[in-house]
């Protein structure tokens, strides 16, 4: 049944060419990568019961699922990196890349009733890492956040908006750059609002395989 | 006549002297210098008459050096960049910049409206109101556009503007409003002490009057000392200076708006850049350092161009080296006059008297400043010549008139603390009689004032308050203050402002409000017509509207009213200031948001590929879908429609429904939560089974309608319409979070995760069976109509299976995870044309649901009820639901109110169109025989008529009954048959077909 297979299409795609975008000179200000090959879902506890999930992380994944706006990488036996972002009151959004195959978040499972509900939302969400030394100066026309490294640290998460689309927004433990999800349906204006905001800095867009 | 001949001082200033630039105004060519505004170099060629004013037509010239000037108002650019109404005094000056004047015909120097002034006691206070009320049917053919056309200054571009803007969020500990002594003195504390520190500051150059005055701070000029703060403070990592940059609002919780004119100065602005930028800016503290506003004196025809500002003649000659005049009459009723007499006089400008109202002041002004000059104890009482000052006319304490020659009138009423940001939350200006102003009064939370906007006016105490603010603020917030300084300045004459009023020999009018063309005698008429506050005062006379909001008129107005009122100035309430403080382009506030980006716009995940199949889209909320597909030789959507809802009863046909608001519903609780959520009862629903869900409001109208598919005993998946998505989003949240908090229900909204697709037709079936897994059956033993469940693709991706029909045929949903959203609908296509059918868009769909009677938004409008609406069956009898206890409110029992029925045209080519209103046949077309409305209509191909869903009074009894659908805007009026709602196959037996 291979041939009849379709064609995954990234949020972007048909909305955003690789290549260099706005300001030709010199080293592109911004550069952005839309990760392609991902699994993205909403981790759902019991209103007012977090125990459940918590324990679920901990024992699939190793780690204490943040309580607060912030991010928390961790791996499990069939899943080399994962990032869970605390996405507002019981609700976690679980990411990993590559895409893992199987039922790479079991360990949520089989909490019974009280237990974690889990809704994939990978076709919902595009995926991009902006970066490059005018990143936040992009940002800055983008969202209302404050970005300054002292004030949104890594691992730090903002529910926020780009450009009044809904985006969640994050610093990854290593390096200076950001991460954001945003709705795929409004994939084609939030690549024209990044083109406008980029445009002065020059931007290099690229999309992961 | 002084054109032609250079007023530019030989040295001084901070123009480049090197930099010639060329302009025009008017279109005569002059040249300036790199630093000059289009005031100043107007002034340097000797032009003074700069536009007419607003009512009457009078020749004005530049009364001002900065944001607050109400004359010299011009128009910039041309076609989309065609800017009107930009003062002439901050407009910075570039090469090739071309000007006009405003509010002329056919010239500036003849002006034919001019003739507006003879009929000037026609035009006094609130003549609009007077003079054009009568007779009422003129208002909207002759006044008003007679008004339109004689009102306001300028022309608005009427062609795109090509410039791009965009918004920026900045974040700041202290912002510092202001770049004058107080505001860079408060901006060095603030971040010499670690605190990350803005500074904004309108004109583009730092200093405010340090580059206007010739200032000494510890032995450094006052420009020197400013150009030095900004590098210092341009060095440090935690500060930034904006010049160029106005801050014209303070908003809730420590957000400020600002305007940056990033390139309107620039001849040819690099690639991208923007023209302006809008700054919300985020501060923890602000201290608002504005400086103070002069203000005018009033006297006879005190408008004339040359009487300016004494401030602004003092910036004229010392920032641009320009003297605005040759010979000078001082007129000012303050200390700060020496200093004009003494820059006049450096600059070479004769002085030839120098006139002020208080015993002794003149003579000692005088000789203090050692400017040879008449001192004159009295004042000016008129400005005497008509394009440009001749003379001034005064009489003394004695009684005795004098006229003195001069084409110069510097005045100086003293001057007003800038308090407009102090009061944008609310706050009110407090009265301090020792400056004899108004001055900022409580200020909201984190915000202070430094400088003369604080009513400090010496040079000394700006920089010593501007300081301590800084350091304050700094502190507040943690950091170590930075110890206070006290700099050593040359010596202060604090300029107390004054109530001056006009002297019973004044000639001429007296203006109160240049910009606005109001004299003290509009202010004594409205006086006595009963407007007796400033507020009122100001919205009958306009005093203090418009671009400078009444920064130079305000307390002239209040002061005249005062008088009239035998009350002190202090008894009187300002008018209130709002943002913005100076104007803002619409530009800059949509910054990216335009046109097509205006906001933002949702696309299914098979967009493209209706793209490429070459449909025509149309906007449903923020989504844009498909609304046909036209093949061959259909010229539009009509016969494109009536194609495919023939593709679809014939054959099959598939239907992008990915927009339609869906949502995943889990829980040990989810049925019941679900069962309050909807009308009907959608919690006994097995596993395995999807049905109609109707919610409705807490006042029990209808809210929206959908589906609820129970996937599992604990999971449920929602739809709900396309545009209400959104809203049913918050209303299954709110019912969460408020109304049921115990229950165990997680709600996640994944409209955007599943693409979706309404398969109908004979051959559903088939082509369904076409692009699932074969293992999936899907005959009607296994799945039959109502059935959901979860399924597999034939290239084995998740899919989810729904036996649901909108159209009244044999139809499925099939749903799969977006990223195959376009490959699962390419299949879908393919599958259908191969069984003989098509793609249909939203008009089919429509028709469709038209025929078969189900309603949609034009129908739940929000003042429709499930009875309305027919869909009472639905409603539950037994169990509690959003909106049950006020559906039995008798007026929604009222069996007169509007129902729905169905209607189809007695001619076939009669069209029935929505909005059009329903009467009884040889009824008049008046209110009073109004049925009811046509909501939604469409051409059906089925039945060969135009056929309509309508809200009718008595709508069940009129039944079998003809009315008239009158649409009298486009002329549509058709004779048509009242049916039940459903009017094809109403027995629904080709859902099973």
């Amino acid at each position: 049944m291979a041939d009849l297979a379709l064609a995954a299409s990234p949020a972007l795609a048909g909305h955003a060419e690789p290549g260099r975008h706005g300001a030709r000179q010199g080293e592109a200000g911004v550069r952005i990568v839309e990760r392609a090959d991902f699994a993205l879902a909403a981790i759902l506890g019991r209103r007012g019961d977090p125990a459940p999930t918590l324990a679920a992380a901990r024992r699939g994944f190793a780690i204490d699922l943040p309580r607060k706006p912030r991010a928390v990488e961790g791996a499990s036996g069939s899943v080399k990196s994962a990032t869970f972002l605390w996405a507002g009151p019981d609700r976690w959004l679980a990411l990993a890349r590559p895409r893992p195959t199987g039922d790479w978040l079991a360990a949520f499972h089989g909490g019974g009733l009280g237990g974690p509900a889990l809704v994939d939302l990978t076709g919902g969400r595009g995926w991009i890492s902006i970066a490059g030394p005018r990143a936040r100066d992009a940002l800055a026309r983008l969202v209302a956040v404050d970005l300054d490294p002292r004030v949104f640290a890594p691992g730090d998460v903002a529910l926020t908006a780009l450009a009044h689309m809904p985006a969640t927004l994050w610093r990854p433990e290593a390096g200076d750059g950001f991460e954001a999800l945003f709705d795929r349906s409004m994939a084609g204006s939030i690549w024209r609002a990044l083109e406008h905001s980029c445009a002065a800095f020059g931007m290099d867009f690229a999309r992961e395989a | 006549m002084t054109a032609g001949r250079s007023f530019r001082l030989a040295s001084g200033g901070l123009v480049a002297r090197d930099a010639p630039l060329r302009f025009s105004f008017d279109g005569a060519d002059y040249e300036g210098l790199a630093g000059d505004t289009l005031a100043s170099a107007l002034l340097a060629n000797g032009v003074r008459l700069a536009g007419r004013s607003f009512k009457y037509h009078r020749p004005r010239g530049i009364v001002a050096a900065g944001s607050e000037e109400p004359n010299a108002l011009v128009e910039l650019g041309a076609v989309g960049r065609r800017e009107p109404d930009t003062r002439a005094t901050t407009a910075e000056l570039f090469d090739g910049l071309s000007a006009r004047s405003q509010n002329r015909w056919p010239s500036l120097r003849f002006d034919a409206m001019a003739v507006n002034s003879l009929f000037a006691p026609l035009l006094g206070a609130g003549f609009y109101y007077k003079t054009f009320m009568w007779p009422a049917s003129f208002w909207e053919r002759l006044y008003e556009p007679l008004i339109r056309r004689a009102a306001g200054l300028g022309r608005i571009a009427e062609a795109r503007d090509p410039d791009r803007y965009e918004t920026v969020h900045d974040h700041c500990d202290v912002l510092v409003v202001g770049a004058g002594p107080a505001g860079i003195a408060a901006a060095l504390a603030a971040a010499r002490a670690g605190a990350k520190t803005i500074l904004v500051e309108e004109d583009f150059v730092a200093g405010g009057r340090l580059v206007a005055d010739r200032r000494e701070i510890d032995g450094v000029g006052g420009a020197e000392f400013a150009r030095a703060a900004q590098a210092e403070l341009a060095g440090l990592p935690n500060a930034r200076v904006l010049v160029r940059t106005a801050l014209f609002g303070a908003y809730d919780h420590g957000e400020y708006g600002a305007v940056e004119r990033v390139t309107d100065h620039l001849a040819d602005p690099p690639p991208f850049a923007v023209r302006q930028r809008l700054r919300r800016i985020f501060a923890k503290r602000c201290i608002v350092a504005a400086g103070a506003i002069e203000r005018p004196l009033p006297f006879g025809d005190n408008d004339r161009p040359g009487v300016m500002l004494a401030g602004a003649v003092r910036a004229y000659l010392n920032r641009y080296a320009v003297t605005p005049g040759t010979r000078a009459v001082v007129f000012a009723d303050n200390d700060d006059a020496a200093r004009t007499l003494a820059d006049l006089a450096l600059a070479g400008v004769e002085v030839a008297a120098h006139v002020d109202p208080r015993p002794g002041a003149a003579a000692r002004l005088t000789a203090a400043s050692g400017v040879a000059t008449r001192a004159i104890e009295g004042v000016v009482t008129r400005a005497l010549g008509r394009l440009a000052v001749t003379g001034a006319a005064s009489v003394d304490a004695a009684g005795a008139a004098w006229r003195v020659d001069c084409d110069l009138i510097a005045v100086s009423g003293g001057w007003t603390p800038s308090a407009h940001l102090t009061t944008h939350l609310g706050g009110k200006p407090a009265w301090r009689e020792d400056i004899g102003a108004f001055a900022p009064g409580a200020l909201p939370p984190g915000m202070a004032v430094a400088g003369a906007a604080a009513g400090d006016f010496g040079l000394a105490d700006a920089l010593t308050g501007g300081w301590a603010a800084g350091a304050r603020a700094a502190q507040d917030l943690g950091f170590a203050p930075p110890p206070p300084r006290e700099p050593k300045v040359d010596p202060d004459a604090p300029a107390r402002a004054s109530t001056l009023r006009v002297h019973p020999g004044a000639r001429g009018k007296v203006f109160v409000d240049l910009q606005n063309d109001v004299t003290t005698g509009d202010v004594a008429l409205a006086r006595r017509e009963g407007f007796r506050r400033p507020e009122h005062l100001k919205r009958y006379t306009t005093l203090g509207m418009a671009t400078d909001q009444g920064k130079t008129s305000g307390p002239l107005g209040l002061a005249e009213l005062a008088a009239l009122e035998g009350r002190e100035v202090s008894d009187l309430a300002p008018t209130t200031w709002r943002p913005p403080f100076t104007p803002v382009a619409i530009g800059a506030l949509a910054g990216a948001h335009v046109g097509p980006d205006l906001q933002p716009t949702r696309l299914p995940p098979a967009h493209a590929v209706a793209v490429e199949m070459g449909a025509v889209f149309v906007p449903a909320g923020p989504w844009l879908r498909a609304q046909y597909y036209p093949q061959g030789a259909e010229s539009g959507w009509l016969e494109a429609a009536d194609a495919e809802v023939r593709a679809v009863r014939a054959a099959a046909g598939v239907c992008d429904v990915s927009t339609l608001g869906k949502f995943e519903v889990a829980g040990a609780d989810a049925a019941a939560f679900l069962d309050f959520a909807f009308a009907n009862p959608v919690g006994a629903l097995a596993p395995g089974r999807v049905r109609y869900g109707l919610l409705l409001r807490d006042d029990g109208m209808a809210m929206d309608d959908g589906t609820v598919a129970r996937l599992a005993p604990h999971r449920f998946v929602v739809t709900s319409s396309s545009v209400g998505g959104p809203a049913a989003h918050l209303h299954f949240d709110f019912q969460r979070q408020a109304r049921k908090p115990d229950l165990d229900v997680r709600i996640e909204n994944v409209t955007s995760q599943w693409a979706q697709f309404s398969v109908a037709g004979p051959r559903a079936r088939d082509a369904i069976a076409r692009v699932l897994d074969p293992a999936f059956d899907v005959s009607d033993a296994a799945f039959p109509y109502l059935a959901a469940g979860e399924a597999r693709l034939a290239g084995g991706e998740p899919a989810r299976l729904f036996r649901l029909s909108y159209s009244g045929e044999r139809a499925y949903e099939i749903a799969t995870p977006a990223q195959w959203g376009a490959g699962l609908f390419r299949a879908l296509v393919a599958a259908c044309e191969e069984l003989g059918g098509r793609a249909y868009g939203l008009e089919a769909l429509n028709v469709m649901r038209i025929e078969k009677g189900h309603v949609a938004g034009s129908e739940i409008d929000g003042r429709t009820t499930p009875r309305d609406l027919g869909l009472d069956k639905f409603v539950a009898k037994k169990k509690d639901f959003v909106g049950r206890a006020m559906l039995s409110r008798p007026t929604l029992l009222d069996p007169a109110r509007p129902s729905l029925v169905g209607l189809r045209s007695v001619e076939p080519d009669a069209r029935i169109v929505a909005g059009a209103h329903l009467l009884a046949e040889g009824a008049p077309f008046d209110a009073r025989h109004d049925l009811g409305h046509v909501t939604t209509f469409g051409h059906s191909p089925t039945l060969g008529r135009w056929i309509a869903l309508a809200l009718v009074k008595d709508g069940a009894a009129r039944i079998g009954t003809r009315l008239r659908a009158v649409e009298p805007l486009r002329g549509h009026d058709a004779l048509c048959e009242v049916v039940a709602p459903a009017q094809f196959d109403p027995e629904g037996s080709r859902l099973h077909g």
